[in-house]
């Protein structure tokens, strides 16, 4: 770093100055401050040593230190680019983006040509997806150093992100014709990436001519051989170029037989995908026929067809698939043809195949009827062919699972059983039974013959974790904790702890829903901000690649990475903890209120004396509440979360600091509870918009805000995706039923009402015939009628108890779902506050439709 | 219903997942994101009919100047459930192709648990890996590595 500050040090403290640097450049912290003290010893109103001193503070994780410091060094030396560099690497380390990037370009005021501090100011600007100014970054630094290939690079990537294709094409040529004429050594794999690059931006640009000739002009160079080859096939097949397309698929499915999309690319080369003529299917099967000589071992090859296949061909060929299969005993071979069973012909043929390779192989060890014809000693072609005894216990197995999927407990029990009889050391059968009895509702049972089957391999992970997952769900919360450490690493001190630092999300998950069943809603608050915090230290990890993929000329996946990066809280395991922590914020506010009323009924019987004594506990233990939220405000950063030690820091060999939140207290105390819920409900509206999930929280928590304008329009959102959804139809009442009553301003009145007559159309007011007539419509839903009941009880109350009756006329009709049940079951006995007569019915035929059940 | 294919960095969730259903061995996200962004043509997924991932071998190149170049193997895993399709070796196959295609690779390496016979006959008989040294205490729980190589 240049020092073009006024405290210039002499020879001896400068030369330990350079030392203090590369120690950093090193991460060797701890030796860092010691020579920052030395120099501060002699000059300690020094900027730059105390700048130093601050970075390593702030390695060290002793960050009130390292703010401290840097403050100082800042005010002792103001113009020195190096103290507003470090404050700026301070905030980064805490993952504070827009603080850093102020310091940052303080900074660059001062020394406007220094590289390293431009190179991190682009870094972060690409980091906050300030996509133009990364763009502006770069070009500055080319200006500066136009010898420096990799900015040209990052400017093409940077146009690239920005959507400017022509631009990011442009840049790359230049870059070509630079940097790429010349010969030099170890770069092949380099260039070859870069062909690439430039040739998916093409393609993205919809310049497919220009993309595919980039690929076939730099064959030669090009090392990536199978991607070229894809993207050739697939350039190919989207120019409409059917005959070249064609062998270039067939040259993909020999690399890898296993390709759906080389098998599908093929597929729609030779014409033979959508709707097909017999002559085209005949074409179809006759491909398939050819690819499976060649191509034996394909599981894919021999799968495929039986999508297309029906009626008698489908029987012969699956009637193969299937024995195939049972000979080798492959355990997955219901999960590769449940798809099938969406056409109900194919699910009668495969069941009957099934029920008779029973009799047959319990009779006489073959898949068919014995041959009626004698058998001549002399042909040997004619020699019978006993299946293997394993044969039989694989078309249990497979059974067991089909009557599972068909909702038959029974049945799929006693073929289990057949099972576990004909070999009673399968851990496989085990794990089936287990998931069988989850499905009828013994979640108790269900979790010990998991565990049965887990003690008969204690080696295997994957059990044990299936184990762990049914613990949690019949609710042993202390078992799974004593289960699922035993794949700990052995060196933590706390165990649960590593599968934290591993951004375990499914046992965060499982645990926080469990909490939720025994009503400990503060330590699954905690868990589902576990799990908020492995996304956000993912979306920070894409950082130190905005330099380092540039340097590696992998652009093709650096583009992949910041687009997974943009989209990453809409995955699954996001998703669903997000959509449960906002419900679980919801249920926390209600009983919050409720409490308080309670309290306040309590205090408006207490004589006079008795009240103010107790305003005044009540105000002590406010006081004691908010000096701890102060206490965390303090040490944690602004914007993280509580207990947040970052694994960069950790891998410096530091010491974590202990949780100081670990069962979530201060989460459950937390005065904004609704405020809060935003953390994740942001996401799921930000990225997950199209999902009736989202649209049903937003209008359930900007309706606990009195967000009216809000709340309507995510009402109507919802009404576009699924009309109706029961929990949509609550709140659309709710709504309704609000804005006649709650106060709010004659604008945002008009804006409700007008929404309103929009989704519920000009009898939007009368709360109660659409009430009447949602019921009708659903009328053999136990949800939809929990929903009619839960809007009787507000505003028809003398209804309420006629509309509970038909939720329990419903149960006992057939057909509706364990887990419908389980939720309409929570809903009586909770606030709807049905009698227990009505109770009693109600689980009477939830019983009857589910005999095996003991969760009501 | 299996479908074998390149990894992206759409999978990585999933990669991790199945990796910490069932192995002992864990990394965090970056230490994939950085597989994927250092040689993107060498992992593989196995992936069902609903995109759900049920394998993947994750691996790298070593690149010590004072070797020749070679691969390694940081973790290779198949669900319980859908063993025996031969998916283990398919992954592998096609991580191997790309070692030698696009890094010139002249062998592959890997660590095994010295307990695991399961694994330990996969690479020994199916993938024919030959053991070259025992690293003793490999792995964090004090157990030894065998360290197998398979020569191109």
């Amino acid at each position: 770093m240049a020092n073009r500050s006024s405290q210039a040090l002499p020879a001896k403290e400068q030369a330990l100055m350079r030392t203090i640097v590369k120690l950093h450049d090193n991460k060797q912290h701890k030796k860092g401050l010691k020579s920052c003290e030395t120099i501060l010893k002699k000059y300690p109103e020094h900027g730059e040593a105390l700048a130093m001193k601050a970075l390593f503070f702030s390695g060290l994780d002793r960050r009130d230190e390292a703010h401290e410091t840097v403050k100082k060094a800042i005010k002792n030396d103001i113009g020195n680019h190096v103290c507003w560099h470090a404050y700026g690497l301070i905030h980064r380390a805490e993952k504070n983006y827009e603080e850093c990037i102020k310091c940052y370009s303080q900074a660059l005021k001062i020394d406007k040509e220094n590289i390293n501090i431009y190179r991190d100011f682009a870094s972060m600007q690409m980091q906050l997806r300030n996509t133009e100014a990364y763009v502006d970054a770069c070009l500055s630094i080319i200006l500066l150093r136009p010898g420096f290939k990799q900015f040209w690079l990052a400017l093409a990537a940077a146009f690239h992100v920005a959507n400017n294709f022509e631009a990011s094409t442009q840049s790359l040529t230049l870059y070509h014709d630079l940097f790429q004429t010349h010969v030099e050594n170890n770069v092949e794999y380099e260039n070859s990436e870069i062909y690439m690059y430039r040739a998916m931006v093409l393609e993205e640009s919809g310049d497919l001519k220009a993309a595919l000739e980039m690929i076939d002009s730099h064959e030669k160079s090009i090392l990536d051989k199978k991607s070229a080859k894809e993207a050739r096939a697939r350039l190919l097949l989207k120019m409409g170029e059917s005959k070249q397309a064609e062998s270039a698929y067939k040259a993909l499915v020999k690399i890898n037989p296993d390709s759906y999309s080389a098998l599908e690319g093929l597929q729609k080369a030779k014409g033979l995908d959508g709707d097909l003529d017999d002559a085209k299917t005949a074409k179809l099967f006759e491909m398939f026929e050819d690819l499976l000589d060649e191509h034996r071992r394909s599981n894919a090859i021999k799968r495929m067809p039986l999508n297309s296949a029906t009626g008698e061909r489908f029987t012969r060929m699956v009637d193969s698939f299937l024995r195939f299969n049972f000979q080798k005993g492959v355990p997955s071979v219901f999960m590769s043809v449940r798809a099938l069973y969406t056409d109900p012909s194919k699910l009668a043929t495969i069941q009957s195949l099934c029920l008779s390779y029973v009799k047959n192989l319990t009779a006489h060890s073959q898949f068919t009827e014995p041959v009626a014809a004698a058998p001549s000693a002399e042909d040997e072609d004619d020699v019978v062919v006993m299946e293997p005894p394993s044969a039989v216990l694989w078309v249990y197995y497979y059974l067991a699972q089909h009557y599972d999927f068909l909702g038959d407990g029974v049945k799929a029990l006693s073929y289990i059983e057949l099972a576990i009889q004909h070999t009673p050391t399968l851990v496989e059968l085990f794990m089936t039974k287990a998931r069988i009895l989850k499905h009828a509702g013994d979640l108790q049972q269900a979790m010990e013959v998991m565990n049965y089957g887990r003690n008969l391999d204690l080696q295997d992970r994957c059990i044990n974790s299936k184990c762990v997952k049914y613990m949690l769900r019949a609710g042993d919360i202390a078992e799974a904790d004593r289960t699922v450490i035993l794949f700990c690493r052995v060196d933590s001190i706390d165990k649960l702890q590593d599968l934290v630092d591993m951004q375990c999300s499914w046992f965060a998950y499982e645990t926080a829903m469990a909490y939720i069943a025994k009503g400990e809603f503060a330590k699954a608050l905690k868990r589902f901000h576990q799990i908020e915090k492995f996304f956000y230290d993912m979306y920070d990890d894409q950082f130190d690649f905005h330099t380092y993929s540039i340097r590696k000329s992998t652009l093709r996946t650096y583009i992949d990475l910041v687009r997974m990066e943009d989209q990453l809280r809409a995955h699954p395991f996001y998703f669903k903890a997000a959509v449960e922590a906002v419900k679980l914020y919801l249920t926390v506010y209600e009983n919050r209120i409720s409490d308080d009323k309670k309290k306040d009924a309590e205090m408006s019987q207490m004589s006079e004396a008795d009240r103010k004594k107790a305003l005044r506990k009540a105000r002590k233990a406010e006081l004691k509440s908010a000096g701890d939220e102060n206490a965390s405000t303090a040490n944690g950063s602004k914007g993280s979360l509580s207990g947040s030690a970052t694994s960069l820091h950790a891998a410096t060999g530091n010491k974590k600091k202990a949780d100081e939140d670990p069962d979530g207290i201060k989460l459950f105390n937390e005065p904004d509870l609704l405020g809060e819920s935003m953390r994740f409900l942001k996401p799921l509206l930000e990225l997950s918009p199209g999902r009736i999930e989202t649209q049903v929280l937003a209008c359930a928590v900007y309706l606990k805000k009195k967000k009216y304008v809000l709340a309507v329009k995510a009402l109507k959102k919802g009404y576009k995706i699924s009309a109706a959804d029961p929990e949509l139809h609550r709140l659309a009442m709710t709504l309704s039923h609000e804005v006649q009553t709650a106060e709010m301003s004659a604008q945002v009145k008009a804006i409700v009402l007008e929404t309103l007559s929009q989704v519920l159309g000009s009898n939007y007011a009368s709360v109660k015939t659409l009430n009447a007539e949602f019921a009708k419509t659903h009328k053999n839903s136990l949800l939809h009628a929990v929903s009619v009941a839960q809007v009787s009880q507000l505003v028809d109350a003398s209804n309420a108890s006629k509309s509970v009756d038909a939720v329990v006329a419903i149960s006992a009709q057939k057909g509706f779902k364990l887990e419908d049940a389980v939720q309409a079951h929570k809903a009586l006995v909770g606030k709807l506050g049905a009698s227990e007569s009505q109770v009693a019915q109600f689980v009477k035929n939830c019983v009857k439709a589910y005999p095996l059940a003991t969760c009501f | 219903m299996i479908n074998i294919r390149q990894a992206t960095m759409d999978d990585l969730l999933a990669m991790q997942h199945c990796n910490l259903n069932n192995l002992p061995e864990n990394y965090q996200m970056k230490y994939y994101i950085y597989h994927i962004v250092s040689w993107p043509q060498l992992s593989y997924v196995a992936e069902d009919h609903k995109g759900r991932i049920v394998g993947y071998v994750l691996a790298k190149m070593e690149e010590e100047p004072s070797q020749a170049p070679h691969g390694h193997i940081t973790s290779l895993s198949v669900m319980r459930n859908f063993r025996r399709l031969g998916l283990a070796e398919k992954l592998m196959s096609q991580a191997q192709k790309a070692m030698v295609e696009s890094f010139g690779a002249k062998f592959c390496s890997l660590h095994v648990r010295k307990t695991n016979r399961a694994a330990l006959s996969l690479y020994k008989d199916t993938l024919k890996f030959t053991e070259t040294e025992v690293e003793k205490k490999y792995y964090a729980d004090g157990e030894d590595a065998k360290k197998m190589v398979l020569k191109f």
